[in-house]
């Protein structure tokens, strides 16, 4: 039966998203402020509001919603669900310090304190680290659920969710090409400009070109896992590889979330980002999006479906 | 029927469940369905029917499910507002004000025991009866059943037949191995 509807996938997915594209945003800050300036300022702006909407859902998918606020009053550390709410309620605050933070304005006065500056963005490290692993502690943590009982699964939705979170700066940078402080796609400036599209190409192609292998072989590891593990365990994996969730499973999420936004990546690189294609960039991170969202509504509804066999 | 007295402590309520002696009359569902006062859809105890071995050595066997009110619960350990809890009794219990129904609970349950309220939205499960054991009455289920399947009683008294039939060795715990630390005892024939 299910419990847990769509309302909880996308909250899933909207924390994931956040919390990647404050992480890009962060390491991108770290390793060279000035030549990634666009992608940690569209990593900033994005971060605060995709899990602000998942929030939303979130409490709407309870059947009580009226008193969701009892989770804010309430701290159980036996709890993943309670940990996470808190997680997530800092969250959403560095993250909106961190937004205004990176606006053009100086409105909170700090961007001439540099410690501050750095303890924010450390704490900012922290917790969007905190919240992309809760949500697949979340479910990893359910020995009931033999499909979701996995380390695997924490794993597999925490590189998924720094993938998404660079997808969705991606895509942002893409739909703002007249945008001179986040653009990648139409130069408007020289060979200047050109240099800052490259660099930020270049940053954003490689990280995807790992981490996608990497969620490939996560993927791998996860099947091979269960596939070799209980008999509910088992079974589960025969919704998800050839049952009634196989179709989103292997062309929704394997194949075009996972092998086009990887090949497309690797093309990218083989050819220096030589030519600019602002289409090829944002296909592919408007399929690795959708390949995100695809494979935590397989994964909640799989693990939903099976229940361990008792006796 | 009265319940055990306990030997002034606070008693540990546990249930054995003799499924040799199961015929599947439901008796026990009905029961609980009165006592509780449930809707048609909502259940608290269930009867699994289960087939096994192969023709012609075949045979079915009737097995009564329940919250088994787990020393090591995991619904209360995941529930993020504290609503379920262990009382000191044994008792897995819910304080509805508290539910937020985010459902949590259910799935984190290996024995389906759980179930959400249509007309509220809390969720609620057994109770092993707690109103009535107050007044030192058996739970439903347990006065119910006319093969005398369920024993109930206190663990804390080491006179108790529960005590003497639990640390006996025709007994199992379902889904021991999952840690859930159950409290109701199965004799499986």
């Amino acid at each position: 039966m299910i419990y847990w509807s769509y309302m909880i996938t996308f909250y899933l997915f909207g924390a994931g998203v956040s919390a990647g594209a404050m992480l890009v945003s962060i390491a991108a800050d770290f390793i060279d402020p000035a030549k990634y300036k666009k992608i940690v300022r569209t990593g900033a702006y994005i971060a605060p509001f995709p899990i602000m909407a998942g929030m939303i859902m979130l409490i709407f998918d309870l059947e009580r919603p009226w008193l969701f606020w009892l989770l804010l009053t309430t701290f159980k550390y036996t709890s993943i669900m309670s940990i996470g709410a808190w997680i997530i309620t800092f969250f959403c605050a560095i993250s909106i310090i961190y937004f205004m933070l990176n606006l053009q304005k100086d409105y909170l006065k700090l961007k001439t304190k540099a410690n501050t500056v750095n303890a924010i963005k450390a704490v900012g490290l922290i917790l969007s680290t905190g919240v992309a692993l809760y949500t697949g502690l979340l479910l990893s943590t359910l020995t009931a659920r033999p499909f979701w009982n996995t380390p695997m699964v924490v794993v597999l939705l925490f590189v998924s969710a720094v993938i998404d979170g660079l997808a969705a700066i991606s895509l942002v940078l893409c739909l703002r090409p007249d945008c001179p402080d986040c653009c990648i796609t139409a130069p408007k400036t020289g060979e200047n400009m050109n240099e800052v599209i490259k660099n930020n190409n270049t940053f954003i192609h490689t990280v995807d070109f790992i981490l996608l292998y990497l969620l490939l072989l996560c993927t791998a590891v996860f099947l091979i896992g269960i596939g070799k593990s209980t008999e509910s365990a088992v079974s589960a994996l025969g919704i998800v590889t050839s049952g009634r969730l196989s179709v989103l499973f292997w062309f929704g999420f394997v194949a075009a979330g996972v092998v086009i936004p990887f090949i497309a990546a690797a093309y990218k690189l083989y050819t220096k980002m030589s030519t600019h294609r602002p289409w090829l960039n944002f296909i592919s991170a408007l399929l690795a999006l959708t390949g995100g969202y695809i494979v935590r509504s397989v994964i909640i509804n799989a693990g939903q479906l099976t229940q361990a066999i008792l006796f | 029927m009265s319940a055990p007295e306990s030997l002034g402590k606070l008693p540990k309520w546990a249930m054995l469940i003799d499924t040799t002696k199961c015929v599947g009359c439901l008796a026990c569902v009905a029961a609980c369905h009165n006592q509780n006062e449930l809707p048609v859809t909502e259940y608290f105890n269930r009867v699994e029917e289960q087939e096994f071995g192969r023709f012609p050595n075949y045979n079915r066997r009737f097995l009564p499910m329940q919250c088994q009110h787990c020393d090591n619960p995991p619904c209360v350990s995941v529930c993020p507002t504290g609503a379920s809890y262990k009382r000191s009794d044994g008792i897995v219990a819910i304080d509805t004000r508290r539910c937020i129904g985010c459902k949590y609970c259910i799935l984190s349950c290996p024995y389906k025991a759980r179930m959400i309220n249509k007309e509220h939205g809390y969720v609620h499960k057994c109770s092993f009866c707690a109103v009535l054991l107050e007044n030192k009455t058996l739970p439903a289920c347990v006065g119910t059943c006319p093969t005398g399947v369920r024993v109930f009683g206190d663990l804390n008294d080491p006179n108790s037949e529960i005590s003497k039939l639990a640390a006996s060795k025709k007994t199992v715990q379902i889904g021991k191995d999952l840690n859930t630390k159950s409290s109701i005892y199965y004799i499986i024939g």
